[in-house]
């Protein structure tokens, strides 16, 4: 299959990405992390920056007691400081045949969608990885951090050759980064396998990757409704594979009952496992997904530092 | 092989279709999907493999061609032939459909009903590729169904063969058979009747009846084993000369030869629906007894004959059906150039006319032609130039030649005292003394031809009588006034009398009833003819409406115009009525189309087959094997 390849114009959305400064990425649940960055959570920390005042309990160590408070107002007082995070922020993106063809704006998709997640990674000043999976997973690319690495992160987007064979089952069991590089995972991907329980089977592999992880599943209306009917000739892009088949509207009806229960298999799994799981059609406003993608529970972040 | 319809063959040009069909057909649209496993969870049947696909592609299209070959081959009636010269490839079938037909066998069956149930189950053994005929007689042939193939449209013609109260007539069938047969030899003719084709006559005379070569016969003789007739197998009426009201019938009883015991009949005659007379006959076997009797009665009325017999199997010869005739006096015209000169024949006339027989119409020369129509014409002393063909004529003293009268008047009149008598039993001298004649001749003529000298005077005929042209014509060589005794004599008048009822036309001496024998074909006119006929007893009247001039007379019984002109028709025929026998009344089904070995006759069922197992193939791979 050719590799399909995109240009920065329609990856890098200036004005979109401009409106993601407002927002920041962050974990669901505390995580004490090595590396401190400069986005602050709602806990607190051991950095200099004074966060609040809070009454002092006998547990606490008395080196955090204000003394100089205490003498004003005779109580005993703790000091609180901001607590700021770095953490690594891991986007996978799907490189199958089945992203690219027949229906191209999954590819553009998925693509728009990692540059934004990268974009909003580097500007909170996280370590961006990215891959690529297919038939497997690929290596990742050397942790981007600050701004200046948007390029690097379009140059990645940009040069994704997408074709060939998709399996799950083996991509995301190699896709494991370090418990160092612990943070957020994003899988962009249609989720399609060999066999239709392939994508649930390979999602249990995701709860041991060290972060937290948000399946968003990118699919064409067409592959939810198919517009054809009659005899036709079917052929897999990736396996090159050929059927043919009368197909009647009860057949078409059939097909769209069986992607819907995929849909909603795929979403079960991924709750019951606590992963996130975010279907993305691809005819839907780009800016209402995302933003829907971010405001999602507290999945992400949704003020400044 | 061989197709009896090959002009059906061209539908073979269908095939076309489901060629162009697989050649062109629709390819199936590519599209191409992200992946297939959706498409997998489709039921399994409406999936198959492509090797299936383009298999069931061929067989289809190969299963369609046979099924359309064997469509056409069936309509082109496909039939294994069997090359055997002396094999029948003609059939003739020769169904008697005359009246003794419709004798029942028994079981309430016609004679008809059988033989055509005996047919049909013939017909059904016989092979696809022979020829049927179907001829149906009785006075005279019917083609009813030419050489055919076609069993369907045969057997309707055959179920269609009705019961005819005519006598038949063999000879003619036989020639139309003939003819038919010999188109497409070796020929059988089947002869469905009561009585053999070529039969002996009752004098034991060949019926002179000849097949050509490669033509048989197979009798189907239905004749009951036993049957006893007695019919009415002749009949005359007319009115009694020179007696009014008064009628003389003929009539001919016959029993069948084949009887077994003799029988009393018992004829009942009625007139106008009242009894009036009946007789009882003693009839031996193959007995024929002819009654002649008077009856009283006036025109119009309806005299009924019917004969009862115990045991009578055929009903049709019992009954006869007439309308008394009418008895309109004979309207005679009387040229004389002086009446003056021979009072004599006006009073030998005036005699005849007192009877109510005649109406006679006096004139001169100066009346000739004659304004009025007459039955016949009388020239006394005098001859029109140009002789009346359409008359007949009694002529008196002829002054010379006219016509066919070869006569010259002699100058000097010769008495005679007595006269010879050519032939005394002629009606025109009926009663009349001719031994007391005394005549004086005034004329010479010529009885050469078909004048019969009736009186001759010396040497020299003076009363003639004869047929000129089929009219009848008297001639008189003497003057009745010039005669010395004749004129005061009764044998005058008589001699005049019988002269003109004997000129007259037949139809005048019957009235104007036209007789006839059903079958005939009798020249008409007018829109409708009205019947009466008896039926188990009854006298129905039936109202028949015609298009033709010809009318083909096909019922028992009297019948009336609409113009007024009346007749009847009855079978009266003696071989009709003489209902044969047949001592082995069983009819086998012909075993020579049977084949021994190897196929032979229709293969439509085996093609019907053929087409039913195709399509059942067909369902079987297009649908318990999947279909896209």
């Amino acid at each position: 299959m050719a590799a399909a390849k995109q240009n920065d114009e329609e990856l890098f959305d200036a004005e979109f990405l401009e409106r993601l400064k407002a927002l920041a990425l962050r974990l669901r649940k505390r995580k004490q992390l090595r590396r401190k960055g400069i986005q602050s959570t709602p806990a607190t920390g051991f950095t200099r920056e004074f966060k609040d005042f809070r009454h002092y309990t006998g547990n606490e160590d008395y080196r955090a007691i204000d003394w100089r408070l205490y003498a004003r107002l005779d109580r005993l007082f703790v000091r609180l400081y901001e607590e700021v995070q770095e953490f690594h922020v891991h986007i996978a993106v799907d490189t199958s045949g089945s992203m690219a063809e027949p229906f191209p704006e999954k590819r553009i998709t998925a693509l728009k969608i990692a540059v934004a997640l990268g974009y909003m990674g580097l500007i909170g000043n996280h370590r961006v990885s990215l891959y690529s999976i297919g038939e497997d997973s690929s290596e990742p690319t050397q942790p981007l951090k600050g701004r200046g690495s948007l390029q690097r992160v379009l140059d990645f987007a940009q040069g994704l050759e997408f074709g060939g064979m998709t399996n799950l089952e083996r991509s995301f069991e190699k896709f494991a980064p370090t418990r160092r590089r612990y943070g957020i995972i994003f899988v962009l991907s249609d989720l399609y396998g060999r066999e239709v329980d392939e994508a649930r089977e390979a999602i249990r592999h995701a709860a041991r990757w060290p972060g937290e992880t948000h399946f968003i599943q990118v699919f064409h209306p067409n592959e939810e409704k198919p517009d054809f009917d009659g005899e036709i000739e079917l052929m897999d892009v990736e396996t090159q594979e050929q059927r043919r088949l009368w197909l009647t509207p009860r057949d078409r009806q059939r097909y769209e009952d069986r992607f819907h229960l995929f849909l909603s298999e795929i979403e079960a799994t991924c709750r019951s496992r606590q992963i996130d799981h975010q279907k993305w059609r691809t005819d839907y406003p780009f800016d209402d997904l995302f933003l829907d993608l971010l405001s999602r529970g507290s999945a992400l972040a949704s003020g400044a530092s | 092989m061989q197709f009896l319809f090959p002009q059906f063959l061209w539908l073979l040009l269908l095939g076309i279709i489901p060629v162009m069909l697989y050649l062109f057909r629709r390819k199936s649209k590519k599209v191409r999907v992200s992946t297939l496993v959706f498409f997998k969870t489709l039921a399994k049947e409406h999936q198959e493999s492509a090797w299936l696909r383009r298999l069931k592609k061929i067989v289809s299209f190969v299963l369609t061609i046979l099924m359309l070959s064997f469509a056409v081959f069936v309509l082109s009636r496909l039939i294994a032939k069997q090359d055997d010269p002396d094999r029948y490839r003609t059939i003739v079938i020769l169904l008697d459909r005359s009246a003794s037909m419709g004798v029942n066998d028994g079981e309430g069956n016609s004679l008809l009903d059988v033989g055509k149930d005996i047919l049909r189950a013939r017909l059904a053994k016989v092979p696809e590729e022979v020829g049927v005929s179907l001829i149906a007689y009785d006075v005279r042939p019917e083609v009813l169904q030419p050489r055919t193939l076609n069993r369907r449209e045969l057997i309707s013609r055959l179920e269609g063969v009705d019961l005819r109260p005519m006598a038949d007539d063999c000879s003619s069938a036989v020639e139309a058979s003939n003819l038919i047969a010999g188109l497409e030899t070796p020929t059988v003719i089947w002869h469905a009747s009561d009585r053999p084709l070529f039969s002996l006559s009752e004098e034991g005379e060949d019926s002179g009846l000849r097949l050509p070569e490669r033509i048989t016969v197979e009798e189907l003789t239905l004749a009951q084993p036993e049957v006893t007739n007695a019919g009415i197998t002749a009949f005359q009426i007319r009115p009694v000369p020179l007696e009014y009201s008064r009628y003389e019938v003929y009539t001919q009883i016959a029993l069948n030869s084949a009887a077994g015991e003799p029988v009393t009949s018992r004829l009942e005659v009625s007139v106008g629906g009242v009894p009036n007379q009946f007789r009882e006959i003693d009839l031996e076997p193959g007995e024929r007894v002819g009654i002649t009797f008077r009856l009283d009665g006036v025109s119009e009325q309806l005299l009924h004959l019917h004969l009862k017999t115990e045991g009578d199997a055929f009903a049709l010869d019992d009954d006869v059906t007439v309308s008394l005739p009418e008895s309109r006096p004979i309207l005679a015209a009387w040229i004389r150039e002086d009446e003056s000169e021979d009072p004599y024949t006006r009073f030998a006339l005036s005699a005849v006319q007192e009877s109510g027989r005649f109406e006679l119409l006096m004139g001169g020369p100066d009346a000739w032609p004659l304004s009025e129509q007459v039955d016949a014409v009388i020239f006394d002393g005098w001859l029109p130039e140009e002789w009346p063909e359409d008359l007949p004529a009694i002529v008196i003293n002829p002054p010379g030649p006219s016509g066919p009268v070869l006569a010259r008047a002699l100058p000097n009149p010769i008495p005679y005292d007595a006269v010879r008598v050519g032939n005394e039993e002629h009606p025109v001298l009926f009663r009349v003394g001719s031994s007391r004649v005394a005549v004086t001749q005034t004329a010479v003529f010529q009885s050469a031809g078909s004048l019969e000298p009736l009186w001759l005077a010396g040497q020299e005929p003076i009363l003639a009588a004869g047929e000129v042209k089929g009219r009848r014509l008297v001639l008189m060589g003497f003057s009745p006034g010039q005669s010395e005794r004749l004129p005061l004599t009764a044998s005058f008048p008589l001699l005049i009398g019988n002269s003109l009822l004997w000129i007259v036309d037949r139809d005048m001496e019957s009235g104007g009833l036209h007789q006839h024998s059903t079958g005939d074909l009798v020249k008409i006119e007018g829109k409708d003819v009205s019947w009466k006929q008896w039926e188990n007893g009854e006298l129905k009247t039936r109202r028949v409406p015609f298009s033709s001039g010809v009318f083909e007379l096909d019922r028992v019984g009297a019948w009336e115009r609409d113009i007024g002109e009346k007749g009847s028709s009855h079978i009266l025929s003696a071989v009709e009525s003489n209902l044969p026998t047949a001592k082995n009344g069983e009819v086998t089904i012909p075993e020579y189309f049977q084949v021994e070995g190897g196929a032979s006759g229709g293969l439509k069922l085996w093609l019907l087959s053929g087409v039913l197992v195709i399509l059942l193939v067909e369902a079987w791979f297009f649908h318990r094997l999947a279909v896209y």
